[in-house]
């Protein structure tokens, strides 16, 4: 099944998507699209939206309005269950169960099972597979979490806050194993996290998720090409031609990102900004306009 | 990755005794996750077996000596047998002593077992994994909810099925040979722990409160306040039935003439549900408004319903179905939200 993903499939689609908690909306009006075989860094602040997002990428929460189709499927479909894999941020797992039983859970409930797979990640670990899961550490546990994702051999990797508590270079062995994974399989990879460092040269496509709506979506290259950062001594006013996502001055000097909309004039070091500097900009001003890459629109086939 | 860069993790965990691999998928899983249950389960069974037993086998002992005297001991016992006396003197004591306190304790057991099954066995079963979130490690595998979720309750149920079928046919065993059948034990089968553990009440209750401790597991999401309610709605549910259970069947009613103050008599074996006087004029007075036998001066006489022995069953048929009807309202429920619901 996942032969093809490449040549333009869709793997998810959201139109106008919104969960209600009591405390009020968690997601509000979120539309975006993300071609299958893309690495989807989902990024925001403590509280933006990401885990309610993919929890309902998932299937496990139902929306409050709005509609997500998974490869073309409403998350309940019986027949979307195989083909997409859902890691928790709180890695839950049975706890009394043994990393061998663990691993034989995921062999009785996945028809699509690749023992070798799971067992290679836990092997990367060096955990025992007689070591219960109640007394590993939690950077294991993701180990353990990941390994029953990746053998199930997903279309679709759901991933929320993966490496959170993970070692640098477990952290780095891991992504590692996404990556070969993702370039070996076609394998689609939404990563949530909201630390910005994991995401350069892993991730190839962008979801900022702010306060419960979708600021940035597309291209992570095309979205870092249609800013520029800017820094010099000129005023503010010589860029209202652009659209401006943020301004500081530091002394004399303004540091500025902008979306240029033709040349830019006067004196600047103009420089692409780099995918940390981009987040940032947009997360500290939360009036800046959000941007859609073509990519990223959603189409008309998902009707709510 | 080479097979060197292995090391101590290739070592396979210990095979275990029991072969786990005849079972498969959701089967799997839920004995993986209740197999302690099994083991309780039937661990009760055997304890409660060798118990009877053994009580049976002391009975049986001293049964077999009027018996081989050539007599039979009770009421018509045949005096002119020598020893007869001393040896139905040794059963009613034998009785007794292997009787009483066993057989109480079997019956208030199987009474309040319903209880720690909506505890222990219903209440954890879907909270301990909204707790731990461990539902949506299953909910998010290549298996629907529903079959998930189904495998988990036939599981339990059936464990709790065939373990209080197993102890309530032990029960009724004994109490059936060994207490109807002897001259000197209470054999009233109405009474309130011989009624509620004999039967199909053990089961029946059991099994409702399995589905209810389920449902409290699920709209509670936390096991110990789960376990809490589970086990005060199961013990609200048999006292409610208990206050109403004589009014379960259309009971016979009678008027009986005076008696010599030996007020309302229904017949041996029967439960008396209401009983009263007849004044001079007609009116009826119930007892317990006060007004004794003789407290009310001349009286016609006195009147009474009852529920005679024969309506045991029926009674306990009737019981049965609200019941059932409510753990099968309760199942549906859970099933719905678990299929439909948000995780």
């Amino acid at each position: 099944m996942s032969s093809d993903p490449i040549t333009g499939q869709t793997a998810l689609e959201a139109v106008g998507l919104g969960k209600q908690y009591r405390r009020g909306w968690a997601l509000r009006d979120c539309t975006f699209r993300l071609p299958a075989g893309r690495i989807c860094g989902l990024v925001g602040p403590n509280g933006a939206g990401k885990s309610t997002l993919l929890s309902l990428l998932a299937g496990l929460l139902t929306p409050g309005e709005g509609a997500v189709r998974v490869f073309g499927l409403g998350p309940q479909e019986p027949g979307l269950r195989s083909r997409f894999a859902y890691v928790a941020q709180d890695k839950p797992l049975y706890s009394r169960f043994t990393v061998a039983e663990t691993l034989r859970f995921g062999r009785e409930f996945n028809p699509r099972w690749d023992q070798a797979a799971a067992a290679r990640v836990i092997a990367q670990g060096e955990l025992p597979l007689n070591a219960r899961i109640g007394t590993l550490s939690g950077g294991q546990r993701t180990r353990v979490a990941l390994a029953l994702a990746l053998g199930k051999r997903p279309d679709l990797l759901l991933l929320d806050e993966p490496m959170s508590d993970m070692d640098p270079l477990a952290r780095h062995q891991l992504m590692g194993t996404l990556m070969a994974e993702a370039a070996e399989h076609g394998t689609t990879i939404v990563l949530s996290t909201h630390i910005l460092a994991e995401l350069d040269g892993v991730i190839d496509y962008l979801l900022l998720v702010d306060k419960g709506a979708v600021r940035l979506a597309g291209e992570a290259e095309e979205i870092l090409d249609a800013h520029r950062l800017l820094t010099g001594a000129g005023t503010a006013g010589q860029l209202s031609a652009h659209t401006v996502v943020e301004e500081r001055v530091q002394g004399r000097r303004l540091t500025a990102l902008i979306r240029p909309r033709g040349p830019v004039t006067g004196e600047w070091e103009i420089s692409e900004p780099t995918l940390e500097e981009l987040l940032l900009a947009y997360l500290r001003s939360p009036q800046a306009p959000s941007l859609y890459t073509r990519e990223a629109h959603a189409g008309q086939a998902v009707a709510a | 990755m080479s097979a060197d860069t292995l090391g101590p993790a290739a070592t396979p965990a210990a095979t275990p005794w029991y072969r786990t691999e005849l079972l498969h998928g959701t089967a799997w899983l839920s004995w993986r996750q209740n197999r302690w249950l099994v083991a309780v389960g039937a661990a009760m069974v055997a304890v409660l077996a060798v118990l009877l037993s053994s009580e049976a086998h002391q009975i049986d002992l001293a049964l077999a000596v009027p018996r081989h005297l050539g007599g039979t001991c009770g009421v018509t016992q045949n005096q002119a047998i020598p020893g007869l006396g001393a040896a139905c003197q040794h059963l009613y004591d034998t009785e007794l002593s292997h009787t009483d306190y066993w057989l109480s304790l079997d019956q208030v057991g199987l009474t309040g077992l319903p209880l720690l099954i909506g505890m222990f066995v219903g209440a954890p079963l879907l909270a301990r994994e909204y707790e731990r979130r461990t539902h949506w490690l299953a909910w998010t595998q290549s298996v629907s909810r529903t079959r998930w979720f189904a495998a988990q309750l036939v599981m339990a149920a059936a464990v709790v099925l065939l373990a209080t079928t197993a102890l309530t046919a032990l029960s009724d065993w004994f109490w059936h040979d060994y207490v109807a059948s002897s001259s000197v034990l209470n054999n009233y089968r109405f009474a309130d722990v011989t009624y509620a553990s004999t039967g199909v009440m053990p089961v029946v209750y059991s099994l409702y409160a399995l589905a209810l401790g389920v449902a409290v597991g699920l709209l509670l999401r936390r096991t110990l306040p789960a376990i809490g309610v589970a086990g005060l709605l199961t013990g609200l549910t048999q006292f409610v039935l208990y206050q109403l259970r004589r009014q379960l069947y259309p009971a016979v009613s009678v008027v009986q003439p005076t008696n010599g103050g030996n007020g309302f008599l229904p017949p041996p074996g029967s439960w008396t549900v209401t009983s009263g006087v007849i004044l001079p004029n007609g009116s009826r007075v119930a007892e317990r408004t006060g007004c004794t036998v003789n407290g009310c001066g001349p009286i016609k006489g006195y009147y009474g319903s009852y529920q005679p022995a024969a309506h045991f069953w029926p009674l306990q048929f009737v019981e049965s179905g609200i019941l059932l009807a409510l753990t099968l309202a309760l199942l549906a429920f859970v099933l719905h939200r678990v299929r439909r619901g948000s995780a």
